[in-house]
């Protein structure tokens, strides 16, 4: 089969999310092996944003590797959920690698990807209010796009639409944790707005550099 | 470089004592100061020391400059008329003009004494007057019998063709029919014989009158045809006229046909059997005329011409599609070609190596060392007579190389279409080829069906035109933005400005959209461009007002 063969001039993406949850140790979930100075547990994941949405025969493997003080810092996860789960007490970066599964005859053929998360146990936006019970929700969108990808991914990528965001979401807890079309709709209406903004401002300094332009000319003469 | 930088590199300290032996040298050289140096003996030059007078570049042996030119006076160029015929009293038409190197009166004068320059251009095509009209009339006479002759041997050539094929078919139409009727004896045998025979009889005879009635059909045909053929006839007249268009454009057909305005419609096969078959006739009467000229003149066929017309009419007019399918058959007829060869090769291979010995006998005569030794030097002589035959025999057949004008074509043809499309045939064409064994794929049938924009959407497909992607995956996030150079400082300023601007920005150090999506991020290039655009105008703000500062400096100190 020619599946490997890549297909010319065609990206494919698929919406993901990385990123950590975290929320207070509390006592009772501590157990024997916990070590005393641990503040939080967290939750480190990395998955598709549709739920329905199967990565499996694609992603052979997702590693997470974790600070080195930890037992074992690189954590090897062989099926969804790709997320790790810890305790500890200071933020540091996580690498998330995807494994895609090897092998001419499967014919996907991509190299593993990396994608670097900070772990955040702490409130980081200054706009959002920290939530009372002390969660901290991390959770960034990202696509994953395959370019030129070969015909087995392509025919793995397309048996469903995986592109089909929620126009909105219900859930307000949740907000800051997934993402819609509205998101995307408003983030586009910002950068409008900037670029609006940034326009603008290239007239006033048009007008300003003509002027001194003119300026220039007056002395000279 | 100097001989310093020499010395420092040789790292050699410079005594004191050198430096008089240097004064010799500059004096001994201030001679030649005068002379100019360049290129590498100057390089040498220049290694004497430091002190050492600058080289004198000036060239002041020889002063010839512009100035000399200037003094010289102007060739004259005269305007004069442009004379093809030559013959004062003929001149109509344009005037034209042309310059020539020399003053007037000399020009005059020579061009009593010389033939005009010019006149060896001005020829003419060698056209045969036309006859007149008794000739012409005989000619027309003489053309069309042998006309109708020929017209005769053709039609009798059909006919006998037609004759032939009728008379197959006539055959066969027996056979089967006889065949039914054995079928029928058989069945009829009880019946008795009498009647058969009969039947027999009549069928033959309803045959023969057919034949007859068909025979008068076809002449009938033929007086029908021979009105329809005729054409206007070519009076004197109108030949006169032919002949002299033909003269005025210079048998430039195409011209002709175009100029030609009588109240007959020809077509300009039709101008050239008249013209062509008429000086024919002409050159034939004459006595010194050119035999071979006259051979040329008669294989003009209008049929064939205008046959050819139409060829390559049909010819342009073919789509592209055609073209590149019989290119591809082209190819394909190649490839069969070549493993036909291919197979002949591998059989004659197969034939010589069929020709060995075979061992059909016990092997118990090889046992011993004679025997061996004897199996051996036969072996030995069988190989050399078998290379022999193949060096005299088989040259083995060169596989004709796929035309390059197919090739090369279809290269072109090729960069006309995207990616995708050579792409999508080239699946279109492997599928041909298994046909029947596979149905489409999913991804094939995918990829040539038209996506709506939703759907390309709802399965983040993307079609780059004529952008080059390099294969692997990426995270939208980072992907490479076009044409944008130093990214991380442009990204830096871009923060500063977006803060200076009192823009929303996320606490962090740099600011991206919080989704990005392929909408987002087309955006974000935009923004990202004006940006550095608006960077680029305040840097050159900044350096007007220092400049504008600098001249009220100046200024105010003056």
């Amino acid at each position: 089969m020619s599946s490997s063969r890549r297909i010319k001039n065609v990206s494919i993406s698929v919406p993901i999310l990385y990123g950590n949850h975290a929320e207070k140790l509390t006592d009772d979930k501590r157990t024997a092996i916990t070590p005393p100075d641990h503040t939080h547990e967290w939750t480190v994941f990395l998955k598709p944003v549709l739920d329905g949405v199967d990565l499996t025969p694609l992603i052979k493997r997702v590693t997470f590797k974790l600070h080195e003080t930890y037992d074992t810092p690189v954590r090897s996860i062989e099926s969804p959920p790709y997320q790790v789960t810890e305790t500890g007490w200071g933020e540091f970066e996580i690498i998330i690698k995807i494994h895609f599964h090897p092998g001419s005859e499967l014919g996907i053929n991509e190299k593993n990807f990396q994608i670097f998360h900070g772990l955040k146990l702490h409130p980081f936006n200054p706009k959002a209010p920290p939530r009372e019970n002390g969660e901290v929700h991390s959770v960034l969108y990202d696509e994953l796009i395959f370019q030129e990808p070969t015909e087995a991914t392509f025919e793995i990528l397309t048996r469903k639409p995986f592109n089909l965001l929620p126009e909105t979401i219900e859930d307000e807890e949740k907000k800051d944790q997934e993402f819609s079309r509205g998101d995307e709709s408003d983030e586009l209406a910002r950068l409008d707005v900037f670029i609006h903004k940034i326009k603008q401002e290239i007239e006033t300094q048009k007008n300003k550099y003509q002027d001194l332009e003119q300026e220039k000319i007056a002395l000279l003469q | 470089m100097s001989a310093n930088d020499v010395l420092d590199v040789l790292n050699i300290q410079r005594d004191t004592s050198g430096q008089p032996a240097k004064k010799k040298a500059k004096t001994s050289n201030d001679g030649t100061t005068g002379l100019r140096q360049s290129g590498m003996a100057r390089e040498l030059y220049n290694l004497l020391g430091p002190n050492t007078p600058p080289v004198n570049l000036q060239n002041t042996a020889n002063n010839t400059g512009i100035k000399d030119k200037w003094k010289t006076k102007a060739t004259p160029w005269t305007l004069q008329e442009f004379r093809p015929t030559a013959e004062p009293g003929k001149e109509e038409g344009v005037k034209l003009y042309h310059w020539v190197r020399g003053a007037k009166e000399l020009l005059q004068q020579e061009s009593l004494k010389q033939p005009y320059f010019f006149k060896k251009f001005n020829t003419n095509v060698d056209i045969p007057e036309l006859v007149d009209e008794k000739t012409y009339d005989k000619f027309m006479v003489e053309i069309k019998e042998h006309v109708k002759e020929e017209k005769k041997i053709q039609r009798q050539k059909e006919k006998q063709l037609e004759k032939e094929r009728k008379a197959k078919e006539k055959k066969e139409k027996q056979r089967q029919e006889r065949l039914e009727k054995e079928k029928l004896k058989a069945k009829e045998a009880k019946e008795g014989k009498k009647k058969e025979v009969k039947e027999e009889e009549e069928e033959d005879e309803q045959d023969e009158k057919e034949d007859d009635e068909e025979e008068e059909d076809e002449e009938e045909d033929d007086d029908d045809e021979e009105i329809e053929d005729n054409e206007p006839e070519w009076t004197y007249e109108e030949t006169a006229y032919l002949f002299d268009l033909c003269k005025a454009f210079e048998l430039k057909w195409h011209i002709i046909h175009d100029r030609y305005h009588h109240e007959n419609e020809r077509s300009q096969e039709d101008l050239k059997e008249q013209f062509y078959r008429i000086c024919k006739y002409i050159y034939a009467n004459d006595t010194n005329g050119n035999p071979t000229l006259i051979e040329g003149l008669g294989a003009f066929s209008k049929i064939k011409e205008t046959e050819r017309k139409q060829y390559l009419e049909r010819l342009l007019r073919r789509t592209p599609a055609e073209i590149a399918e019989e290119e591809s058959l082209v190819i394909e007829a190649r490839r069969f070609e070549l493993a036909a060869k291919k197979m002949l090769v591998e059989r004659s291979n197969l034939l010589t190596l069929l020709d060995y010995p075979q061992s059909s006998q016990s092997v118990s005569q090889y046992q011993s060392s004679q025997g061996i030794a004897n199996l051996y030097s036969n072996l030995m002589i069988m190989d050399k007579n078998q290379k022999k035959r193949q060096q005299s025999t088989a040259v083995d057949p060169i596989p004709p190389p796929i035309p390059l004008a197919a090739s090369s074509s279809s290269r072109k043809e090729r960069s006309f279409q995207t990616h995708l499309q050579q792409y999508l045939t080239g699946l279109v064409k492997q599928n041909q080829q298994q046909n029947g064994k596979h149905e489409m794929s999913a991804v094939q049938a995918l990829l040539t069906k038209r996506l709506s924009v939703k759907d390309e959407e709802a399965y983040g497909l993307h079609y780059h035109n004529n952008e080059k992607l390099t294969p692997g995956v990426v995270l939208r996030s980072s992907q490479r933005l076009h044409g944008l150079q130093q990214r991380q400082s442009v990204l830096k300023s871009v923060n500063t400005i977006l803060e200076e601007l009192d823009m929303a920005t996320a606490a962090g150090t740099s600011w991206k959209p919080v989704m990005p999506t392929r909408k987002t991020m087309a955006k974000y290039d935009e923004l990202l461009r004006s940006v550095i655009t608006l960077l680029d105008l305040k840097r050159g703000r900044d350096k007007l007002e220092s400049e504008i500062q600098l001249i009220r400096s100046q200024k105010g100190l003056e």
